[in-house]
């Protein structure tokens, strides 16, 4: 800002701020590319990759992330030590079970530059499995960042009037074939017997009864 | 066949090894009818209506409740068969109700549903409104003859009413646990997922996903759904 002394002005564009975004029933791709952004520093006008201008990070309910598709049982984790015999491939759904903020860590871990920067990086990012933060990161955080995901509404958060202003698409008379109508509907809306003969009664019936294709 | 079946199931005691008396078999075929009723009401005036109003009916059965819900799978034909009964036995009387104000189609002659309300290539699995229409209260689809779908359509919706199922949009229509069944407490809650093709437990790990021009790919979201509406410009990826 303008109006900032010089020193305001300094120590607001190079200050490292503390970031606050939420997993909550998000794919931990979209979450891992925009704590990367923000690690590295590339959403500010003063980047450059030599001057450590990345800020923190805090990653909060990584446990219930959500993965597109059949990934919790298809994608596969694989570590070796060099050790001959230590070969391990794990799910993404064990790897969650033994510890829920794995999956974010090597996301982020792979999306940031493959240089001596990348750890000093990944030790401004906090994860957290539950949305319970200790005391002193809680003080320190300033922004949230937005979900990169629109979480869906489940057919019970949607309130009755919700569900009555929706249109219903299809009424189940106007398929069913009924075996003897005159016994539910009654002929009232016809013109009267004498005037029709049986066979035509019946065709104005089907006519007249079933011409509402809703 | 029919008198066959009915005999069978006679013969064998019920699953709670309870068997029902008739009472309670008119109770239950009462709430059906009632319940299809209250569906039927919202018809059009062609039709005369039989008034049964949300709360009690004084019919021969005695009095009972009328609840709001889905259609029951069996529910149609007893319904009928009840309905004609108490018709014969002068017991409901018919009266022709005035239309009630519902929105219009905009493309009335066309057979299908969806292509009368020209929805098609716009609906996902999170349009939970549109995919509750299409489904019984334990969430099995409907079948075609039933809603006018064409057999296309038919197919989309029961693959997204599949997804929205495996990402749990659909809590309330899961199928009724035998009674006294008391469910074991799981260890892991349920993993969060979304756009899921492929059934959870037939799912094998990919242990080799191979080089770049060669590699498994894990399938997200359908391609009968390839062709819906995108209003950016990314294209719709199915392999991730």
């Amino acid at each position: 800002m303008s109006s900032f002394s010089r020193s305001a002005q300094q120590w607001a564009t190079f200050a490292r701020s503390w970031l606050l975004i939420d997993a909550r029933m998000q794919p931990p791709g979209k979450i891992a590319s925009v704590c990367s952004v923000r690690l590295q520093g590339k959403h500010k006008p003063i980047y450059h990759p030599l001057s450590d201008i990345g800020d923190h990070v805090v990653v909060m309910n990584t446990r219930h992330i959500a993965f597109s598709g059949n990934k919790w049982e298809q994608k596969v984790y694989s570590s070796h030590t060099g050790y001959p015999g230590s070969f391990k491939q794990l799910t993404a759904a064990q790897m969650h079970q033994k510890d829920p903020t794995a999956i974010i860590k090597l996301a982020v871990y792979g999306m940031l530059p493959k240089n001596l920067t990348r750890r000093t990086m990944m030790q401004r990012l906090q994860l957290f499995p539950d949305d319970l933060l200790p005391d002193d990161i809680l003080r320190n955080l300033t922004e949230e960042l937005p979900q990169p995901r629109e979480i869906p509404r489940k057919l019970s958060e949607y309130t009755q009037e919700e569900r009555d202003a929706f249109p219903m698409l299809w009424t189940p008379l106007s398929r069913n074939k009924v075996s003897h109508p005159e016994y539910f509907i009654g002929t009232a809306h016809l013109p009267p017997a004498h005037i029709t003969s049986g066979l035509n009664r019946q065709k104005l019936w089907h006519r007249s009864t079933f011409s509402d294709p809703q | 066949m029919r008198k066959r079946e009915r005999a069978r199931r006679r013969a064998r005691p019920g699953r709670e090894g309870v068997r029902k008396g008739g009472r309670e078999r008119m109770k239950e075929r009462h709430l059906l009818l009632c319940r299809w009723v209250k569906f039927h009401i919202a018809g059009s005036a062609i039709y005369p209506r039989f008034l049964i109003g949300q709360g009690a009916v004084n019919t021969h059965c005695g009095y009972y409740e009328c609840h709001h819900s889905c259609i029951t799978p069996s529910g149609f034909r007893q319904a009928g068969k009840c309905l004609k009964r108490l018709f014969l036995m002068n017991e409901i009387e018919g009266v022709i109700e005035p239309t009630s104000e519902r929105p219009q189609p905009p493309n009335p002659t066309a057979s299908c549903p969806i292509y009368r309300w020209n929805l098609q290539n716009k609906y996902n699995y999170t349009d939970v409104l549109l995919l509750s229409q299409f489904i019984r209260s334990d969430g099995g689809m409907l079948p075609q003859r039933i809603t006018g779908l064409c057999a296309q359509e038919h197919t989309k919706i029961a693959i997204c009413v599949q997804m929205a199922h495996r990402a749990g949009l659909l809590p309330d229509h899961k199928p009724p646990l035998p009674v006294g069944h008391v469910p074991k407490p799981k260890s892991n809650p349920p993993l969060n997922r979304y756009l899921t093709r492929y059934s959870v437990n037939s799912v094998k790990p990919i242990y080799k996903t191979g080089l770049k021009w060669c590699k498994k790919r894990m399938s997200v979201g359908h391609s009968a759904l390839k062709n819906n509406v995108r209003y950016s410009p990314k294209p719709l990826y199915i392999k991730h």
